[in-house]
C-alpha cells in the first residue's frame, strides 16, 4: 500500500527532471512547473511515511540512548545498551538470535526459490484444471501466519500425525534440530506459493515465440530452461527473493507459537519482543530493535548492490 | 502490527516486477528508488517490533464515578452477572468490564501499556500473581489501604503484598493437584520416593507414570520452584537473597532431572505445557500428572476425549519427604495510579471480595475462590469434590519468587532448568549459573 503510492509519483517526477536536461526554454517552463505540482503531490505522502515510520526510528533511537531504571525517570547513558548487546551480558543471545535468524533466512529462502519456481512452472502450463491448481497452491499462503503456526504444532505433537506417519517418536518441540526443521518446513509451506505467485508474473511476460524458436534451434528442456526461462524470470524472482529475505529476517510468529524460543530457535524479533515487552526494558530493548534494523537494512542493501543492476541490464535485455 | 507489515509490502514488490516501460534513462532512479523502498520496507520492520513508551504525568483522584475494570477473558461467562449487580445497586459509579485476550502474556502486555502510558483506560485491572511486584515496583499502582483481607487466605494475601503494602487485593487463588488413576492406584503417594515406587504400575501398563509442565516457559519456572518448595528449599530465601546453593535446591532439580533419566517422566514430557500434560492424561497415557484445578472439570466430563472419566482422583502434589508445597496461582485486584475514581475502584475491589462474590467465583466461575471460610462449607464441600484437597494444598502453597523482574527471573530459569533436563548440563553446574545469575537480576532490579 505505501510503497506503491511511493513508486507512483517519485518515478514519474524523476522520470520529468531527467528528460529536462537538454530540452528547449519554453517546454522548461513548463517542465518546471509540472515538476512544482509533483512535488506538491507526492508531499502528503511523504509527511505520512515520515510520520508512520521516520517517527518511530528515530523514537526508538533516541530511547535506546536510555537506560531501564525501576522507579525513576531513564538517564541518558549513550552507547551503553549498544556494548552491552554486542559484548556485554546479553551478547551470547543476541548473536545467538542473529545466527538463529540468518540461518533460518538462508535456508527457508533457498527452499522457497526451488519449490516456488516448481509451483511457477506448473501453473504456467496450459492444462485441464489449472484455474483449480493456482487457487489450490495459493492456500497456504492465504492463512495466517499465527493459524498455520498452530496448526503445524498440532501435526508436529508428540502424538501427532506426523509422528504417526513415519511410526517413530521425535519430539518435534523438544529438541534443538526438530524444532529447526519443522519450523523450516512449516515456513516453507507457508511462503514457497508467494514466490511461486511472482515467479508465474514473470513468467506469463515472456513470449511464447523464444520458446518455438529454441526448440527449432534444437534446444532441449534444460537449455530452454536455463537459456530463456531462468534469465527472463530473473528480475521478478529476485525481487521475490527480496521480500522472502526481509520477511524471514525479521521472522517472530511463527517461531514464537511454535516453540517460544526453546531448543535454539529464539529470532532477533523474539528476542527484542521478550526484551522490550516481556522484561520490560524499553532502553536495552530499542538498541536491540536498532541494531536489528541495521542488520536488515545492511543485508538487503548489499543484495540490492550484488543483484539490483544485473536486474536493471536483464530487463535492458528483454527491451531489445 | 507484524501481519500488517507484511500486507502492505505486497503490492510494491509487484510493481517492481514489473519490467514494463522502464527506459534506459530511468536505470539509476529505478535503482534509487528500490533502495528508498527497501528503506520504506526495513522502516516497517522496526515499526513493528517498538511500542512507544512514554511517562507521562498523570494526576491521581481520590473521586467516585465510573470506572473500567480490565481482566483477561471471562471464559464462564458469569463475570458479568456479579458487575451488572454492582451497577444496578450503584448507577453513579458504573463498571465497565473490558475483556483483556484470554493469554496471560497479551494480558500483560495489554495492561503494561496503560500504566507506562499512565492513560488511565483501565481503573481496576485483574492481575496474576507474579504481576504484583513487577507493576508495584515500577509504581504503576496505589497502595490498597483499608481493604480487609484478615478473611482470606494468607498465603493470597501475601501473593498481593509488595515490601509490607498491599497494592492487589486477593480475588481468586489456585494451586497445583497431583491428578491420579484410582483404577490403577490405590492410594496416592505423597513421597517422591512412593510416587517412584508406583511407577511399577505404569510400566506393567505400558504407561508413562508422571508429568508436569516441563516445555521452556513459566510453567517450568512454576513447576522448578514447586520442586524445590517441596525438598524444603526456596528459590529466594525470606531475605531475598537467591538460596539455590543448598542441598534442597539440589533434591528438587535431582527429582526433575532424575525423572527424566529413570523414565518416570516419559520423554515427551518435555514438550508438555498443562495441555498437552491434560490431553495425554485423559487418553489415558500417564498416571500421574501435576497440573491445575481446571483440569478436574474437563477431565470428568461425558465424553469420547477422555477415557478416565470416571477414575480420576484428586491429591496435594508428594514432596521430599511428605507432601509438597504447591506453587500459588491466581488472580488479584489492583487499581492504577492514573485511575481518576480511585475511591470507587476501592469499593468496587471490596465488592469482589465479598462472600456473595466468592461463592460465585466458586460455584459460577469454577475457580478457587480466596475466601478461606468457604472451603469449610458442608454443602460447597458436597458440590465440589476437590474442595478439601484443594484447601490443603493452599495452606502449604507457596508463592513463585517475588520479583520486580520475575519475567526476566523466570526466563532465565526456564531456560537454564530446561538445559538440565535435557542432560545438557548437571545439577550442580545448572544450579551454580542460576544462583549467579538470578542474584544479579534481584539486585539489578533494586
Amino acid at each position: 500500500m505505501v510503497t506503491d503510492v511511493a513508486h507512483g509519483p517519485v518515478g514519474s517526477a524523476h522520470g520529468t527532471r531527467k528528460r529536462r536536461i537538454g530540452a528547449p526554454a519554453g517546454v522548461s517552463r513548463a517542465r518546471r512547473a509540472e515538476g512544482r505540482f509533483a512535488f506538491w503531490l507526492v508531499l502528503p505522502t511523504l509527511l505520512v511515511l515520515g510520520t508512520v515510520i521516520g517517527y518511530p526510528v528515530v523514537r526508538a533511537f533516541v530511547r535506546s540512548m536510555y537506560d531501564d531504571p525501576i522507579g525513576r525517570q531513564p538517564r541518558f547513558i549513550g552507547f551503553a545498551n549498544y556494548t552491552d548487546t554486542l559484548t556485554g551480558d546479553g551478547a551470547g543471545e543476541f548473536w545467538a538470535a542473529v545466527r538463529v535468524t540468518l540461518f533460518f533466512t538462508v535456508v527457508t529462502v533457498v527452499f522457497e526459490v526451488i519449490i516456488g519456481m516448481a509451483m511457477a512452472l506448473v501453473m504456467n502450463r496450459a492444462f485441464r484444471g489449472r484455474g483449480l491448481v493456482r487457487a489450490v497452491v495459493l492456500v497456504p499462503w492465504a492463512i495466517p501466519t499465527a493459524v498455520c503456526a498452530v496448526l503445524w504444532r498440532w501435526t508436529f505433537d508428540a502424538n501427532g500425525i506426523v509422528n504417526h506417519l513415519i511410526g517413530r517418536q521425535i519430539l518435534w518441540t523438544g529438541d534443538e534440530w526438530p524444532a529447526k526443521w519443522a519450523i523450516i518446513l512449516a515456513d516453507t509451506w507457508k511462503t514457497a506459493p508467494f514466490i511461486g505467485l511472482l515467479v508465474l508474473a514473470g513468467l506469463q511476460a515472456v513470449p511464447g515465440e523464444l520458446y518455438e524458436a529454441a526448440r527449432v534451434d534444437g534446444a532441449g528442456a534444460v537449455r530452454r530452461f536455463t537459456a530463456i526461462t531462468l534469465p527472463l524470470v530473473r528480475p521478478a524472482l529476485v525481487v521475490a527473493v527480496l521480500f522472502r529475505m526481509l520477511d524471514v529476517l525479521r521472522i517472530y510468529d511463527l517461531p514464537q507459537i511454535f516453540t517460544g524460543g526453546a531448543n535454539d530457535t529464539k529470532t532477533l524479533s523474539m528476542l527484542v519482543v521478550d526484551e522490550s515487552i516481556g522484561s520490560l526494558k524499553a532502553g536495552s530493548g530499542s538498541a536491540m530493535s536498532t541494531l536489528t534494523f541495521l542488520i536488515i537494512f545492511a543485508i538487503a542493501f548489499l543484495y540490492i548492490r550484488a543483484l539490483g543492476a544485473k536486474v536493471m541490464s536483464s530487463r535492458q535485455g528483454v527491451g531489445a | 502490527m507484524l501481519t500488517g507489515g507484511h500486507g502492505s509490502i505486497k503490492p510494491g514488490g509487484l510493481a517492481l516486477a514489473d519490467p514494463a516501460g522502464t527506459t534506459f534513462d530511468q536505470r539509476s532512479v529505478m535503482k534509487k528508488l528500490q533502495l528508498a523502498v527497501m528503506g520504506v520496507v526495513v522502516g516497517c520492520v522496526a515499526l513493528g517490533l517498538n511500542g512507544c513508551s512514554s511517562d507521562k504525568k498523570t494526576s491521581s483522584g481520590d473521586g467516585r464515578g465510573p470506572i473500567t475494570y480490565a481482566q483477561g477473558k471471562d471464559t464462564t461467562g458469569k463475570l458479568g452477572s456479579i458487575i451488572d449487580k454492582w451497577n444496578s445497586a450503584h448507577p453513579d459509579e458504573k463498571v465497565k468490564f473490558v475483556e483483556l485476550p484470554e493469554a496471560a502474556d497479551d494480558q500483560r502486555t495489554a495492561l503494561v501499556q496503560d500504566f507506562q502510558a499512565g492513560a488511565g483506560t483501565y481503573d481496576v485491572a485483574g492481575l496474576d500473581v507474579v504481576w504484583t511486584a513487577e507493576f508495584a515496583g515500577r509504581g504503576w499502582l496505589v497502595p490498597l489501604d483499608g481493604i480487609d483481607t484478615s478473611k482470606f487466605f494468607p498465603s493470597t494475601v501475601d501473593s498481593g503484598t509488595y515490601q509490607g503494602k498491599l497494592y492487589a487485593a486477593p480475588f481468586n487463588t489456585n494451586a497445583g493437584f497431583l491428578y491420579y488413576r484410582t483404577d490403577l492406584v490405590s492410594k496416592p503417594p505423597t513421597t517422591w520416593d512412593e510416587l517412584k515406587q508406583d511407577c511399577a504400575i505404569a510400566a506393567a501398563k505400558k504407561i508413562g507414570c508422571y508429568a508436569g509442565q516441563f516445555a521452556q516457559y513459566e510453567g517450568l519456572t512454576v513447576n522448578f520452584s514447586e520442586a524445590v518448595n517441596s525438598a524444603g528449599g526456596a528459590v529466594i530465601g525470606s531475605d531475598g537473597k537467591v538460596s539455590l546453593d543448598t542441598p534442597e535446591a539440589k533434591a528438587g532439580l535431582d527429582f526433575l532431572v532424575d525423572g527424566f533419566k529413570s523414565g518416570m517422566m516419559p520423554a515427551e514430557a518435555i514438550t508438555y505445557q498443562e495441555e498437552e500434560g491434560r490431553r495425554a492424561f485423559q487418553s489415558g497415557k500417564l498416571l500421574f500428572l501435576r497440573n491445575w484445578p481446571y483440569v478436574y472439570g474437563l477431565a470428568t466430563q461425558e465424553g469420547p476425549d477422555s477415557v478416565v472419566q470416571k477414575s480420576i482422583g484428586i491429591a496435594p502434589i508428594p514432596g521430599k519427604d511428605g507432601v509438597g508445597a504447591s506453587t500459588l496461582g491466581g488472580y488479584n485486584l489492583a487499581i492504577s495510579k492514573a485511575s481518576k475514581h480511585q475511591a470507587t475502584a476501592k469499593d468496587f475491589i471490596a465488592y469482589l471480595g465479598s462472600e456473595e462474590v466468592q461463592r460465585s467465583v466458586l460455584v459460577d466461575m469454577s475457580l478457587p475462590p480466596v475466601l478461606a471460610s468457604l472451603y469449610d462449607d458442608p454443602a460447597l464441600q458436597k458440590q465440589v469434590p476437590y474442595l478439601a484437597t484443594l484447601k490443603d494444598a493452599l495452606n502449604k502453597a507457596v508463592a513463585r519468587p517475588k520479583a520486580v523482574s520475575y519475567n526476566e527471573l523466570s526466563q532465565e530459569i526456564s531456560s537454564q532448568v530446561y538445559k538440565a533436563l535435557k542432560g545438557k548440563s548437571s545439577t550442580e553446574d545448572t544450579l551454580r549459573t542460576l544462583q549467579g545469575s538470578l542474584q544479579k537480576i534481584v539486585d539489578e532490579s533494586k
